[in-house]
């Protein structure tokens, strides 16, 4: 679920659904931690919208753990980048943020759902 | 007395059709009221500036949005929302609140993501004739030289360091660096640079997320517009002159950006850490996590007035950036300097803020928090505050609609008082960006703006069917209820003919 939330926002960034161009170099680890589920998974797309903006490059999820802990939920992400166009950026729509508003994080029969609504 | 069916409007709400929870009754031709007795914990009732038909397009989504600001603590008289009104997070965009700074909160839901969203109108000498000649030509070249879209590098090549003292000192610091006049600042709201700023409240990371944005457009529904002001749409001339619109069909230019990433980081940092704070250690509770929220007088609430001031002072930064930049456009296309051109700033509003003013409340002067979420502060007359060159026409207030339907220059009044001087900020959607995808085919519209003799350049082109001026509500009609409530008042209406749009 993270990982489809992660790429989501990918496609309204690129406007493509495909896989874009790896840079070997724009490789990064991430870990994260929060009380609630619903709300690591609001810090985790917002680093998505940190990289675009301070690295230039639109990054994909290679891997993620998702676990619960004793003081809520943590998390560990391998990504890789794609640099964006210098001369026409990443193509698609800017996410100015990821909001809480309608927030729901949930499990169901076949899996994890969540409804995250982006401010564009 | 039974009131007139045509002054009462109900709206729907889940399981409670046509209920007394649902019940707004105008109050005045263009102000609509929801009693404070409507909602448990509403502290002030909600008014609502819109004519019949802006009220009855309005989503009800707005009315319960503006009914939960009104719960919260310190709200003092009334919840307003402007009349394009139109859903938002927290607070529905056009949402003004005022709140007590002692017994009062601040919240970054009450200001927007965007911290200092804001237009900019710059005039020319030029006059539409002398435009056309080179239309396309200056939209490429526009298009070109001004950073647009999603993830693009700003104008300067800055330090931390230089962009903290961009955060200390906003569209100042770019004129002190020769990307401007004194004049620019003057006619800039603030002057171009909050004093409260403080870097130190500002993360690294939203440093980190920001320096390179210092000069860019961004995206969505923000734009620069080459407009011109025809005399028929000139409809107060005095104000007009004084105001620097003095020449028939004279070419303006309209330019609509925010704080971009560095204010979006500020607003989502603070945001998730009211989340913490709020119920643990303040016992407020909200009826929405968007309107997370701290009592203004606390470490957090003063925190964060002192970092939202730096990320206001960074979009008048980015907005002088730009100008500077437009203005090397036209004297390039030209062979003329841009002060030749008579590119003058006229003025520069911000639409997404919070701010300590003086207001009179039942007969006294208090100091209030004035949240003010996708509406435009409208000092009237002879108000504190206003440079002098505005003292006897009230404070410049621009309107930006959509690329194909026009935008407005009016001026604040006196009767705005009761809304703590606030009118709208644009037109307001009426549909959101996916539906507008299915509602509008771009090569349609493409030909149809050039056959109006718009001339329109965008990174994507799907942002031309998002931004449609179908889209969004009647912008004549939102000023027109701004007007009719008191709000502000029309000086000239300007028309597109070119547009760039990231």
């Amino acid at each position: 679920m993270f990982q489809d939330a992660w790429e989501a926002i990918r496609e309204v960034l690129t406007d493509t659904a495909g896989d874009l161009p790896v840079d070997p170099e724009l490789q990064r680890n991430l870990r994260l931690d929060d009380a609630e589920l619903d709300l690591l998974l609001v810090r985790f797309l917002q680093e998505a919208l940190f990289l675009k903006d301070s690295r230039r490059a639109i990054y994909r999820v290679d891997r993620i753990a998702v676990r619960q802990t004793a003081d809520g939920w943590n998390l560990d992400a391998r990504l890789s980048g794609c640099s964006v166009d210098p001369g026409g950026g990443a193509g698609g729509s800017d996410v100015k943020a990821v909001t809480v508003d309608q927030l729901c994080v949930k499990q169901s029969e076949t899996g994890w759902e969540a409804t995250v609504v982006l401010d564009l | 007395m039974q009131a007139d069916p045509a002054d009462v409007w109900y709206y729907r709400r889940k399981g409670a059709d046509m209920s007394a929870s649902g019940l707004l009754r105008r109050v005045d031709s263009a102000v609509w009221e929801l009693p404070a007795d409507s909602r448990p914990g509403m502290r002030v009732p909600v008014r609502v500036y819109a004519s019949t038909s802006l009220i009855e397009s309005m989503e009800e989504t707005v009315i319960d949005q503006a009914a939960n600001v009104a719960c919260l603590p310190g709200i003092v008289g009334y919840s307003f929302c402007m009349p394009d009104g139109h859903r938002g997070y927290g607070f529905p965009i056009g949402g003004v609140a005022a709140f007590d700074p002692e017994q009062g909160v601040i919240s970054p839901g009450g200001i927007g993501f965007d911290i200092n969203c804001g237009m900019r109108l710059i005039a020319t000498s030029l006059t539409e004739p002398q435009v056309r000649e080179v239309l396309h030509e200056l939209i490429d070249r526009l298009f070109q030289a001004i950073p647009a879209g999603v993830g693009r590098s700003g104008l300067l090549t800055i330090a931390p360091d230089q962009f903290r003292e961009i955060l200390r000192e906003g569209a100042r610091w770019c004129i002190r660096h020769g990307y401007g006049t004194e004049e620019d600042a003057e006619r800039t709201e603030d002057g171009g640079a909050l004093a409260g700023a403080d870097p130190q409240a500002v993360s690294d990371r939203a440093v980190e997320r920001g320096l390179n944005q210092v000069g860019t457009l961004g995206s969505g529904n923000h734009y620069l517009e080459i407009q011109v002001a025809r005399p028929e749409n000139v409809l107060d001339a005095r104000t007009a002159e004084i105001l620097g619109i003095d020449i028939p069909h004279q070419v303006v230019l309209m330019l609509h950006t925010g704080s971009r990433g560095f204010g979006h980081e500020v607003a989502s940092e603070y945001l998730r850490s009211f989340l913490d704070v709020m119920n643990s250690k303040y016992q407020l509770g909200v009826k929405d996590r968007e309107l997370a929220c701290a009592p203004f007088s606390s470490p957090e609430g003063q925190q964060y007035f002192a970092a939202m001031q730096c990320a206001m002072n960074m979009a008048f930064a980015n907005r002088q950036m730009i100008m500077h930049r437009i203005r090397e456009v036209f004297s390039e296309v030209f062979h003329r300097d841009p002060f030749d051109l008579g590119m003058r700033q006229v003025y520069d509003v911000t639409h997404n803020t919070a701010k300590l003013e003086e207001h009179l409340v039942e007969g006294q002067s208090r100091t209030l928090l004035v949240h003010r979420k996708g509406a435009t502060r409208a000092f009237a007359p002879g108000m504190p505050g206003l440079p002098e060159r505005f003292r006897d026409v009230g404070q410049p207030v621009i309107i930006g609609g959509s690329m194909e339907t026009g935008s407005y220059l009016l001026t604040g009044c006196a009767e705005g008082a009761a809304t703590f001087y606030t009118t709208a900020h644009g037109s307001g959607r009426v549909m959101g960006r996916r539906q507008a995808q299915r509602t509008f085919h771009v090569s349609q519209l493409q030909r149809e703006l050039a056959e109006r003799g718009i001339h329109v350049r965008a990174v994507s082109k799907k942002v031309l069917a998002e931004e449609a001026g179908g889209a969004y509500k009647d912008i004549d009609e939102v000023v027109n209820a701004a007007e009719r409530g008191g709000l502000s008042r029309k000086v000239a209406r300007l028309v597109p003919i070119g547009n760039i749009k990231g």
